[in-house]
């Protein structure tokens, strides 16, 4: 017994140790963003804010260097292209997943494959057809980019969660009557509820973070949020207190839904390795 | 249902490929139409069509050679470092839920924090943690008693200094797939093992490992095709420099493209960018999981 | 010793009576205030938009534009960028035929590329149309005329005009005995003595421009001069056409001695000095970490700010020094303002660049909190009480006297330019490359990219 307590023990520091090794940068740039400016550039560091302030953040909400329509803008896009990218890859995938579509196999494999696209391969021509149809610098052009960017990962993800529903609770609704469409909204998409979940989070976690794109598709009407935040960066007085509030405003969302949803991300990670 | 799923089949299934074609197919197929032109968006003259001038003048570019190697070089070894170090990482959470520790799965959604913040975000933490003159690792190097490094400064560890942020970034996602892998193997095969008398070694190099396979290599793949195309984290922190000694594939392109103007040049980078990917997607995507079985 | 101390004092004494000379000859220009109500219209609900680059300066702006939102009614925005992506966006902003700018500040080098590709407005007309003594374009140094202007078209107006001034501890010198250095060969005498030095613990001598890219490129061009060198054949001071004959001098024995020096200066700059930019030599200067940078006067009111500087009352400038035997041009820099094209306000555009570089608001520029401007104009530099805020406008106005307009090319291809010899110095520094092999390939590249753009070269 006294073996395993130790064995316990150790274990438990080890783990510890390594979680927090983990995400020490993140906790130095939690504590870099409340402090002032004096404290930020002091050597030795001053480890925890002496003086702690919420300058930094006032700063980024107000003022001349405000983000608060950068944030607005990423809110929006992130939000619509998910839903949009749900409506359109659920169909999708329910189509290839129910139906026998002639070279099904060979459409979803070119599907997943755009997925390992480079975007620095399209972001050039976009570029230049958005100038001539003029949606350059608009959320509306960003969200159709990232809506084609999203589809392949949850076509795919989405067609795994169909194919697992078994066929008979199906095919008893058509006996009763069911439509297609009818069949899909109250049958089938409720029961993979927890996929949709997982497929959601990842298109908003894709559009949150992504760059290129936004970097060089907007301008000052549509500029998202990342893009706002890799303008700290530069040869000219990075100011870095406003750089750890934005980069702490940026990743909050994403560390609540983490701690929210980890059940279902680390499903979505993990998914197309276990199960087929 | 036979006859209206004809139809109806297609109306599931069209706007998603129609969507993807208008989205990627077109812009790819503009791009191969400037690419044989010397397009510069900022200069006075209409682009002209020069053939295959750019792609022979980029096998002969020794910076697109350079990034070309930065990013062959990169990848491997980020990879090789996230999986040696995710998969014994796994083993201690392993570990910890096989003794049903209390708060183990809370450390491992900790853990796992770094790789759900943008590389973007994660790459300025890191421009101001190994800046040269505030830094704090400097400061704790100084205080091990080490000479201060530059760490994006000198051409011979700005590149490790990339691969360092990276592999710290995504060790938690190799660390997920491999705990992930190591918990679909039955019990019943670690007890064999035991009573067997098989060494934690062997059990690592017959049971584990080979079991796991499936999910190294689909992590693996997922993970060649992001450092295949990493730009956020190098566009942040060195901008490809000192020299080019952190240049990357679309780090070039997005230098010609978007810092020079040369569209045409870029658009032809890109296509030869695109064209390695291709190849390496499908060679990835059918070792794992062949061409029949993949969905 | 005495002697210098005297004929520091008749210099100075001879500069006072020649500012007070020459101001007397532009007070006329000053003498009437600007009946602002005349000369701006009524912009009342618009918004004019700015987009510019985030040097020191930046913050004036916000302290100044007040003052023509008053005016005018119309509200001021200022986005401002880090260099290149401050070239980036204005470049997307002309491709992209975006409406959102209308005010475009360009960095010199980059006038011939937004005049020659029209996606900046020709100010000729504007100016002729407005009151001259608004404009007072004669006011202005002949060298600024100059790179604002592109082929016979004015690309935009001259505000933020750059020298690159050696800046020095003058209390270090004088405890060590030294005198700013004449030549490049005491500067590194100076340099050494204050590295490493158990004098000075923590202190360095010096730290070059090396960050790769624009930093490191517009650095070697900042010496290429100052060792007798010449970046193309027909581009040297008094040339008649600087760009006639684009032949790249690059790989020549100067061109490899500006590499040199940047290999050699090393040692001198603290850890790290490599992935040094502007901003960082800048704070290392005030921090006192450094005793010695030549850095552009944009950057000289951060050493007086006592919440960024460590050394308000501990520095000097001087000319920058050149090699033994060469004469020093104290290289040339900064930023016009130009009209987008492509802006569906010009008017507006017009207005606020002729009241923003206006004598009276120019000179509030330059006094603005907490980091005012660069003087552009004689009214500027030569103003009595500007002078005695600060003191190294002396050095500014001696640095003009020397300087050459097109030291940098400003043809449409200089950003490349710039860049690619900065990435070439960059390697030799790193050691990937010796500097003749730097220099070669440097060349080489720069030759492709002129002969895409036409120009003519000696084979």
């Amino acid at each position: 017994m006294r073996k395993r307590e130790i064995k316990t023990t150790l274990l438990y520091v080890v783990l510890i140790l390594i979680t927090f090794l983990s995400i020490s940068p993140l906790i130095w740039i939690f504590l870099t963003a409340f402090k002032i400016r004096r404290e930020i550039f002091a050597i030795p560091p001053v480890w925890i804010p002496k003086l702690p302030t919420l300058n930094n953040f006032i700063s980024i909400f107000t003022g001349g260097f405000s983000r608060t329509p950068f944030i607005y803008n990423s809110i929006i896009i992130s939000l619509s292209t998910t839903l949009l990218a749900m409506v359109i890859a659920t169909m999708a995938a329910y189509g290839f997943a129910k139906f026998r579509v002639p070279r099904s196999k060979d459409i979803e494999f070119w599907i997943l494959s755009t997925r390992m696209m480079p975007p620095i391969a399209v972001v050039i021509p976009l570029f230049l057809l958005f100038r001539n149809v003029g949606l350059l610098d608009t959320k509306r052009g960003l969200i159709m980019v990232y809506i084609a960017f999203n589809l392949p990962f949850a076509i795919w993800m989405m067609s795994i969660f169909f194919r697992q529903l078994p066929r008979e609770i199906e095919e008893a609704a058509v006996i009763d009557g069911c439509s297609t469409f009818s069949l899909l909204r109250y049958i089938s998409l409720p029961l993979v509820a927890p996929g949709l979940a997982v497929v959601a989070i990842f298109t908003f976690y894709f559009t949150w973070n992504e760059l290129l794109f936004a970097l060089i598709l907007t301008g000052r009407v549509a500029k998202t949020f990342p893009v706002s935040i890799s303008e700290f960066r530069g040869v000219v007085n990075i100011r870095w207190g406003p750089m750890a509030a934005s980069s702490i405003v940026h990743i909050a969302p994403v560390i609540v839904i983490t701690f929210l949803l980890q059940k279902y991300i680390i499903a979505g990670l993990t998914l197309g390795a276990i199960k087929k | 249902m036979s006859k209206n799923a004809r139809v109806i089949k297609y109306v599931f299934v069209l706007p998603a490929i129609i969507y993807l074609i208008l989205l990627t197919i077109y812009p790819l197929i503009y791009s191969l139409k400037i690419s044989v032109t010397t397009l510069n968006i900022a200069r006075p003259y209409p682009p002209q069509y020069i053939g295959l001038s750019n792609f022979v003048e980029l096998l002969k570019d020794s910076i697109f050679l350079t990034a070309m190697k930065n990013t062959f070089f990169l990848t491997v070894l980020s990879i090789c470092a996230e999986f040696i170090l995710g998969f014994i990482i796994a083993r201690f959470f392993f570990m910890g839920a096989n003794l049903k520790l209390k708060g183990v799965g809370l450390l491992r959604t900790i853990y796992m924090l770094p790789m759900m913040v943008t590389p973007l975000v994660f790459g300025l933490i890191w421009l101001y943690i190994f800046n040269p003159t505030l830094g704090v690792a400097n400061y704790l190097l100084s205080l091990l008693g080490f000479p201060p490094i530059s760490w994006f400064g000198s051409t011979n560890i700005a590149l490790y200094s990339i691969v360092l942020i990276n592999v710290w970034e995504w060790t938690p996602f190799m660390m997920l797939l491999c705990l992930a892998g190591l918990s679909t193997i039955p019990p019943e095969l670690f007890e064999v093992a035991r009573i067997d008398g098989a060494g934690w070694h062997q059990s690592i190099a017959f049971i584990e490992l080979p079991l796991v396979r499936r999910v190294i290599l689909i992590g693996l793949m997922i993970r060649i095709m992001d450092n295949f195309r990493l730009f956020d984290l190098v566009y942040v922190t060195t901008g490809g420099g000192p020299g080019s000694s952190t240049e990357t594939l679309s780090m070039f392109t997005y230098r010609q493209s978007f810092m020079f103007f040369n569209v045409g040049y870029g658009a032809a980078a890109s296509i030869i960018i695109l064209i390695l990917g291709i190849i390496l997607a499908q060679i990835l995507i059918k070792s794992v999981w062949g061409k029949e079985e993949y969905a | 010793m005495k002697s210098k101390v005297v004929k520091l004092c008749l210099r100075s004494v001879m500069f006072l009576v020649a500012i007070s000379l020459l101001s007397g000859t532009f007070a006329c220009l000053q003498a009437e205030e600007i009946n602002w109500g005349k000369e701006l219209k009524n912009w009342e609900g618009r918004e004019l938009r700015i987009i510019m680059i985030a040097d020191p300066w930046v913050d004036a702006f916000a302290v100044i534009n007040p003052e023509f939102e008053k005016l005018t009614g119309a509200r001021v925005t200022v986005d401002a960028y880090p260099y290149d992506g401050t070239h980036e966006k204005q470049i997307m902003v002309g491709a992209g035929r975006s409406t959102d700018y209308d005010v475009i500040v360009l960095d010199c080098p980059w006038v011939g590329e937004f005049a020659e590709v029209g996606y900046v407005e020709d100010l000729t007309p504007y100016m002729k149309a407005s009151n001259p003594e608004v404009v007072a374009w004669d006011d202005y140094l002949e060298a600024y005329k100059t790179v604002a202007t592109w082929k016979g078209e004015i690309t935009g107006m001259p505000f933020g005009a750059y020298h690159v001034l050696f800046h020095y501890r003058k209390d270090l010198f004088g405890e060590a005995g030294f005198t700013p250095p004449k030549t490049l060969e005491e500067w590194k005498k100076i340099a050494a003595y204050f590295t490493n030095n158990p004098k000075y613990p923590g202190l360095y001598g010096t730290a070059l421009n090396y960050f790769r890219g624009a930093p490191i490129g517009q650095a070697w061009f900042e010496y290429i001069w100052n060792v007798g060198g010449k970046p193309f054949e027909s581009n040297y001071p008094g040339s008649p056409d600087p760009y006639a004959d684009m032949t790249p001098k690059i790989n020549s024995p100067e061109g490899r001695e500006v590499v040199q020096l940047f290999i050699d200066m090393v040692k001198y700059g603290p850890p790290g000095v490599t992935s040094y930019a502007w901003d960082e030599r800048a704070t290392a200067f005030a921090m006192g970490k450094i005793a010695t940078v030549s850095c552009w006067s944009a950057r000289t009111p951060l050493f007086v700010d006592p919440a960024r500087s460590e050394i308000t009352d501990k520095f000097a400038t001087a000319v920058v020094p050149p090699k033994k035997g060469v004469k020093s041009v104290p290289p040339l820099g900064g930023w016009v303002m130009g009209i987008n094209k492509f802006g569906v306000q010009k008017d507006l555009a017009w207005d606020y660049i002729k009241w923003f570089t206006s004598i009276p608001i120019h000179k509030k520029f330059m006094k603005a909190k907490p980091v005012g401007g660069p003087p552009s104009r004689y009214s500027a530099m030569l103003d009595p009480e500007l002078n005695k805020m600060f003191p190294w406008y002396k050095s500014i106005y001696e640095s003009a006297k020397l300087t050459y307009e097109d030291c940098r090319p400003r043809i449409p291809e200089s950003f490349e330019i710039i860049d690619t010899i900065g990435l070439y110095t960059s390697k030799a520094v790193g050691g990937e490359l010796t500097a003749e092999k730097a220099m070669e390939e440097a060349e080489k590249k720069i030759k492709s990219v002129l002969a895409t753009g036409g120009y003519y070269i000696r084979e």
